[in-house]
């Protein structure tokens, strides 16, 4: 593990002197002043996918360590980010509120991070997309989304392991009318968890996630280090691994019988209750790279996040009530068009 | 001409309309689910359930749309809705088979 050291020198151009930041497309350093390319990639790359054990019962103490770095604070959310280069802008990468040079506060060590591999322009473009393939959207809402915001930011996660021994007991019905009958079965099943990625961040939700990060590739991750921050931002690490599991819970739950429903069989299947053996917890603390839209529609705060990986794209958005209710007649005019005739030729 | 099966028809298409908006809400949510979001994850699990509402919204809006029409042929409410009861059994077992989900 990479204690980050984030040093000024390390994105210094080694000709020139002048500022470097990270390139996504080269995927090395590059000089500002005078375009030199300075790689990046060494041969220790593979170990910043290393996972690292935790054990609920015996958790050992994360010592969250100053890391000396100049913290921004956002007067709107409390975000703290860190910029590392030179600042690129005095607002925040979430919330688009107004940052200030805060205290240096204590955060936990992050162990690796997935590069920026998509620019801005790609994830600009993919947002006007996005924003244009909305369904019952507002007419002026791109109009809107262009008027927002686009920052860039490593966005904190957890990555966790987990072996679950599970027993449960189910329902499902069969039959209807007075035929109809509840059938309980129990049974027991093991599930592997695999790198499930839980935000340690406020900021990002569950949902979001889902909708950007689809396939985590270990082998994307490289060490935590200066060069691969120089001129983004990145907000820091500052739960300790049992919050990350308990903030894992609802979802893990929701996943839990969800398998268990496959497992039973049955379309109509109920979860009564079950109860799981968790060991093999691995995790690891990381970066992942992501592009923010910040926009207002009518008064209301709205994002669209891009992956910096592949492109993903999800977003909030705001729906048109006339076309909603568009929508809608035109849904109950043909439903009530089947009805009105049923009930005329007497069918039954 | 007795209008007031006109009226009910009327009045059917305003209310299931109205409610139907978030219906289409809904729909919307599952379509972007199901192109957008990461199949088997715990957000496409929350964003796809809660589809019967969507179908109980369209099968009482059916139901009530047969009442009508066969009190418009025949013009007789009552005996309309008496001939209704097999139908609606039908769909509450539906709603039943589907509810328990
Ligand atoms: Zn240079
Ligand atoms: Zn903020």
């Amino acid at each position: 593990m990479e204690q980050s050291a984030v040093s000024q020198s390390e994105i210094q151009c080694n000709s020139c002197g002048g500022q470097c930041a990270f390139d996504p497309a080269q995927q090395d350093l590059l000089c500002k002043s005078c375009g030199s390319l300075w790689p990046l990639a060494t041969e220790d790359d593979h170990k910043a996918a290393e996972e690292f054990p935790f054990n609920p019962d015996a958790p050992m103490e994360e010592f969250p360590g100053l890391q000396g770095d100049q913290i921004h604070q956002c007067e709107t959310c409390g975000g703290a980010v860190v910029f590392t280069g030179s600042a690129l802008s005095e607002n925040c990468p979430y919330c688009n509120g107004p940052v200030v040079l805060g205290i240096e506060d204590k955060a936990y060590a992050t162990m690796a991070l997935v590069p920026f591999r998509v620019n801005r322009d790609y994830a600009t473009h993919r947002i006007t997309d996005w924003v244009s393939r909305r369904f019952a959207a507002p007419n002026d809402l791109a109009s809107f989304a262009e008027d927002g915001r686009v920052a860039s930011v490593y966005a904190p996660f957890w990555t966790f392991d987990s072996r679950e021994a599970i027993e449960y007991w189910a329902s499902y019905t069969t039959g209807s009318g007075d035929s109809r009958r509840r059938h309980h079965v129990s049974g027991k099943m093991d599930v592997l968890f695999d790198d499930l990625l839980v935000p340690a961040s406020e900021h990002v939700t569950p949902l979001i996630r889902d909708g950007i990060l689809h396939d985590f590739r270990p082998e994307y991750l490289r060490p935590y280090r200066a060069g691969y921050l120089a001129g983004f931002a990145a907000e820091r690490h500052t739960m300790p691994v049992r919050k990350g599991l308990r903030l894992n819970k609802q979802d893990k739950d929701l996943l839990i019988r969800n398998k268990i429903k496959k497992h039973v069989g049955r379309q109509n299947a109920r979860v009564d209750r079950y109860r799981t053996d968790t060991t093999g917890i691995h995790y690891r603390r990381i970066l992942l790279p992501v592009w923010i839209l910040h926009y207002s529609y009518r008064g209301t705060a709205k994002k669209v996040v891009v992956s910096g990986i592949d492109g993903r794209t999800f977003g909030e958005r705001p729906f048109s009530p006339w076309k909603l209710a568009a929508y809608s007649a035109i849904l109950t005019a043909l439903t009530m068009a089947l009805g009105l005739i049923w009930g005329a030729t007497g069918i039954l | 001409m007795d209008l007031s099966p006109l009226v009910a028809a009327v009045a059917l298409f305003a209310a299931s309309t109205a409610i139907g908006m978030a219906n289409v809400v809904k729909i919307i949510t599952i379509y972007e689910a199901k192109h957008e979001l990461k199949q088997g994850s715990a957000g496409w699990i929350r964003s796809i359930s809660g589809w019967t509402l969507v179908v109980f919204w369209l099968l009482i809006t059916w139901f009530l749309a047969t009442i009508i029409g066969d009190w418009h042929v025949s013009g007789d409410l009552e005996g309309a809705l008496d001939r209704s009861w097999l139908r609606l059994q039908i769909v509450l077992e539906i709603m039943a088979a589907l509810g328990s989900d």
